[in-house]
């Protein structure tokens, strides 16, 4: 073949590579959005406000399409793993999972894993035992073990007496969650030194009346209240006069934990940033699921300790308003 | 300097790898690929420039268009606001001036009226209060029971309203924290305050009106743009860059994006080109009237190479394809102009390798001129060495004509007979001159193989043969040399002057006696650049008409003795010299004959010799140069 018979044959094979690829390139701008679902338990509570607020503001800015799935109770991880095959079935491109309870949820995220599909863990890692360990999951979430711990030193600076002789009473969300657990941990170890005795701990069950489980405690000066919703529930109880001689330390992500921290009912408040939870689990998601090389990391995000004289604070009403 | 050497022989090894040693190459390039590399060139930069043109042009319009429509959307957004926060300040007004100046607080009227605006207004009023000087409320809509604890005399829009009592001032987006409603709900809301004279029995007092405005009135609007707003967004701030509104206000109190409303709020209304969190953008100020609020569209450059990045693809894969087209043109246009010249190539190639000799003659009309030019050329050059072809053969005949003449086998017959009868008649002295002459004429014949010789030898070849034939004649005629010495050592053709000797004894003096006094005169001299050998006899001479034909090629004039005769010796002087020079003949009847010979005056060197004999001096071109 002479040369310039093959030089033009170079040139224009090397031109139609070319405008392959940017037809491609065109074609590749109709891509659809990325659907990420997201698996909450019981999606419809006031604790997820935040959280929900932050997940959508973070799917609208890295374009990606959410699905938040509405939920009841997760109490085991084969609820949870429905869900996530009814999601597969809509072929969704990732998930963001706040973990079901119980040690049978790693295997379930290990089966997760199988299927190709990117995931990020939301407020709590997976429960590997009474003495939990990183599961290595991606996660974003507070530091759980940090919260209880704050809430310890709070009342120990809170009490005239430095808690001396005094009763404490424990609630926390529900048993074999790493949240409780930590938590507990936390509140724990910085209590140990004190001369203070922890009355009773309970652990949140579905479809059992939290107030009434309380009401049947011994009474106590403190309630460590450290999930949101029997935050929330107790708070109201409590506007009853029904725990007067208990002072409620908890840790809420709603407003209306606010609002009873402003009423009253509430003394103290832990209250971890649901909405960077949010945000970034989502942002960590899309990372995923556009760099070829990403490798999903997680995330802690911090907590803030409010009392009544906090708040209509600048700061706090600018923290506030993501709950809108 | 020794890099450099270094850099030009990595350069050079390059340029040898690529089969580039040497410029020639380029010039190596057939035509096909020089016109194909030109147009190729040509369209490269043709579409890309009309590429980039098309590219900018959109682009602006682009740009344009969405300035254009963040302006429009500014704009009645501002008016949407406007009369939505006037609606608010004429509630409030209508409070003031219809209710408090007019009624007494404690009537039933007031607190009827007060009600009825409030219900009437309820989509817009999230609550309205009258507080006293200290602080303390007088009326509130809805009736809720005050918050333990909280002074409105405190809060901002109270001491706002009491520090300028004749303005309506207007708060920032803040939770309201003034009643309890049993819900656990927070309201936000912008509260307008203002200082009120109030009507309390007989005496009048001063207080502090409030209508907290629902938030939502704002922020349904600002949510309402910005959702349709396809990554242009739109934010609400104060005159002193305080935020009001933002899309994205949790993500800039978080850290996950930033705004610099401090500065666009002291920017005059109207569209400008700033850069926005390190890249270019545009923003659009707006003021909303009262307030001194600002509301800023602003338009990242994100959104506009968004919706530029697809039509800059089609832009590249239009062009791509375009090339690919024209390429194709290009080796179509290429081939069509390059094709008839190649073929042309081609066939002079094959002439100039001596196999076909038939020229390509076709394409267009300047190409077909060319192939009959070369074809013509071609036919000429032939002819041309042809005729040379001819000329060398003519040469050497008549050369050997001109040997054969002296080795005539009559005339040596006649010449040793005269020696032999010499010899008997015991003429010793004479026929040893007879031998000698006789061996000189033959050496010089030879002249070991040359064809130019020396003037001198020449004439000395002339003089042995006239004495070998006045021996022969027995004297009857005479012979006279008249030679300048000067023309001795110029270059002659050889034995030119002993034929015309021949015709002169023949045809002139041979026949007459002795008493008729024969003389035949040889002379020569130089005459600027040339010589004239002349031969003249006083014989009976020749016609007009023999004179005319005897240099040419004819029958009109019989030839006699050797057979060689002054055709060739004219025809030799001028294939060795050239048209301009040859013999002059000169004759009248019964007088006499005169033959004038022409040559170039030639130095006699070897150099010259042989260059003669190499026929490099042919037509007289390198006369010149050689004297």
């Amino acid at each position: 073949m002479k040369r310039d018979k093959l030089t033009f044959l170079i040139a224009e094979l090397i031109l139609i590579v070319l405008a392959a690829f940017f037809i491609h390139k065109i074609f590749q701008e109709d891509v659809a959005q990325k659907r990420v679902a997201v698996i909450l338990q019981n999606s419809g509570d006031t604790r997820w406000e935040g959280v929900i607020n932050g997940l959508k503001q973070s799917a609208k800015t890295n374009n990606l399409h959410l699905i938040i799935c509405n939920t009841d109770d997760i109490v085991s991880a084969q609820d949870e793993r429905e869900l996530i095959e009814e999601q597969l079935e809509n072929d969704v491109d990732a998930f963001i999972l706040c973990p079901a309870p119980g040690t049978d949820t790693k295997d379930m995220l290990d089966w997760l894993g199988e299927q190709k599909k990117p995931f990020v863990l939301l407020t709590e890692d997976v429960y590997t035992g009474e003495q939990p360990e990183a599961s290595g999951y991606a996660t974003v979430k507070p530091d759980n073990y940090q919260i209880g711990y704050t809430l310890g030193t709070q009342l120990i600076t809170q009490d005239e007496d430095g808690l001396k002789g005094k009763r404490i009473g424990v609630i926390a969300g529900r048993s074999k969650t790493e949240a409780s657990v930590n938590r507990i941990q936390g509140l724990k170890d910085a209590l140990e030194k004190q001369d203070c005795e922890i009355a009773w701990e309970y652990n949140e069950e579905s479809d059992t009346d939290i107030c009434a489980v309380v009401d049947a405690q011994e009474s106590v000066d403190y309630m460590v209240v450290m999930d949101t919703q029997a935050l929330d529930t107790l708070g109201e109880h409590a506007e009853n006069g029904v725990y007067k001689d208990a002072k409620i330390f908890g840790v809420g992500t709603s407003m209306k934990s606010i609002a009873l921290l402003d009423a009253g009912q509430v003394q103290c408040l832990v209250i971890p940033d649901g909405y960077g939870i949010g945000y970034e689990s989502v942002e960590e998601i899309e990372k995923e699921l556009t760099r070829t090389f990403y490798t999903l990391k997680s995330h802690e995000k911090e907590v803030k300790v409010i009392y009544k004289e906090d708040l209509f604070s600048d700061e706090i009403e600018r923290f506030l308003y993501s709950y809108e | 300097m020794g890099k450099l050497q270094k850099k030009e022989s990595w350069l050079q090894k390059w340029m040898k790898k690529q089969g580039w040693t040497h410029h020639r190459r380029f010039i190596g390039l057939d035509i096909q690929s020089i016109i194909m590399a030109v147009l190729t060139a040509l369209t490269l930069i043709t579409t890309i420039t009309i590429g980039l043109l098309l590219y900018n042009r959109f682009k602006m319009a682009m740009k344009q268009t969405a300035v254009s429509n963040a302006e429009s959307m500014v704009e009645s957004t501002v008016d949407k606001l406007d009369a939505e926060l006037l609606n608010v300040r004429q509630i409030m007004n209508a409070v003031n001036y219809n209710i408090i100046q007019e009624n007494d607080i404690s009537s039933d009227d007031f607190n009827r009226q007060f009600s009825l605006l409030y219900e009437i207004n309820t989509d817009k009023v999230q609550s309205m209060a009258l507080y006293d000087s200290n602080g303390a409320q007088l009326m509130a809509e809805p009736v809720s029971e005050r918050k333990k604890g909280v002074k409105a005399s405190e809060q901002d829009w109270y001491t706002n309203a009491e520090e300028e009592i004749e303005n309506v001032h207007f708060s920032l987006p803040h939770i309201q924290n003034l009643f309890e409603d049993g819900t656990y709900r927070y309201y936000w809301v912008i509260s307008l305050s203002r200082s009120v004279d109030i009507n309390d029995g007989e005496k009048p007092r001063s207080g502090v009106l409030l209508v907290d405005m629902k938030y939502s009135v704002i922020s349904n609007t600002m949510k309402r743009i910005n959702e349709s707003s396809n990554g242009i967004y739109y934010y609400l701030c104060s005159r002193d860059g305080q935020m009001i509104y933002h899309p994205r206000r949790a993500d800039i109190d978080r850290g996950y994006f930033s705004e610099n409303c401090e500065m666009t709020s002291q920017l005059e209304d109207g569209t400008y080109e700033l850069s926005l969190n390190g890249r270019p953008g545009n923003v659009v100020v707006s003021s909303v009237a009262y307030t001194g609020w600002k509301l800023v569209g602003v338009i990242p450059e994100r959104v506009q190479t968004a919706n530029i990045n697809r039509f800059r693809y089609y832009i590249i894969t239009a062009i791509l394809i375009l090339m690919m087209m024209l390429l194709e043109v290009n080796r179509i246009i290429s081939r069509k102009i390059s094709r008839p010249i190649l073929r042309l190539n081609e066939s002079v190639k094959a002439y100039e390798t001596g196999g076909d000799t038939d020229i390509y003659i076709g394409g267009s009309s300047e190409i077909r001129h060319l192939g009959y030019s070369v074809k013509k050329s071609y036919e000429q050059i032939e002819n041309l060495m042809q005729e040379i072809i001819r000329e060398q053969t003519e040469r050497r005949k008549s050369e050997m004509d001109a040997l054969q003449s002296q080795i005539n086998p009559h005339f040596l017959y006649n010449t040793l007979e005269s020696i032999t009868w010499m010899v008997e008649a015991q003429k010793n002295k004479e026929a040893v001159l007879m031998i000698s002459e006789l061996a000189r004429l033959l050496r010089i014949s030879l002249s070991k193989g040359r064809t130019v010789i020396r003037i001198a030898d020449e004439l000395q070849h002339s003089r042995s043969y006239m004495n070998i034939q006045l021996v022969r004649y027995k004297e009857r005629f005479q012979v006279k040399f008249d030679i300048d010495e000067e023309v001795n050592d110029y270059c002659t053709v050889k034995l030119i002057v002993q034929p015309i000797l021949e015709n002169a004894i023949y045809y002139g003096v041979g026949n007459m006696d002795e008493d008729d006094g024969g003389m035949i005169t040889v002379s020569g001299e130089k005459k600027g650049d040339d010589i004239y050998l002349s031969v003249e006899d006083n014989g009976m001479g020749m016609s007009e008409e023999t004179v005319e034909n005897v240099l040419k090629d004819n029958n009109k004039v019989p030839k006699h003795g050797s057979g060689v005769g002054l055709i060739n010796v004219h025809n030799r002087i001028q294939l060795m010299f050239g048209n301009e020079y040859g013999l002059l003949v000169y004759s009248e009847p019964d007088e006499g004959t005169k033959i004038v010979i022409h040559i170039p005056a030639i130095p006699f060197t070897e150099e010259n010799r042989q260059q003669l004999e190499a026929q490099s001096y042919r037509n007289g071109r390198a006369t010149d140069e050689t004297r």
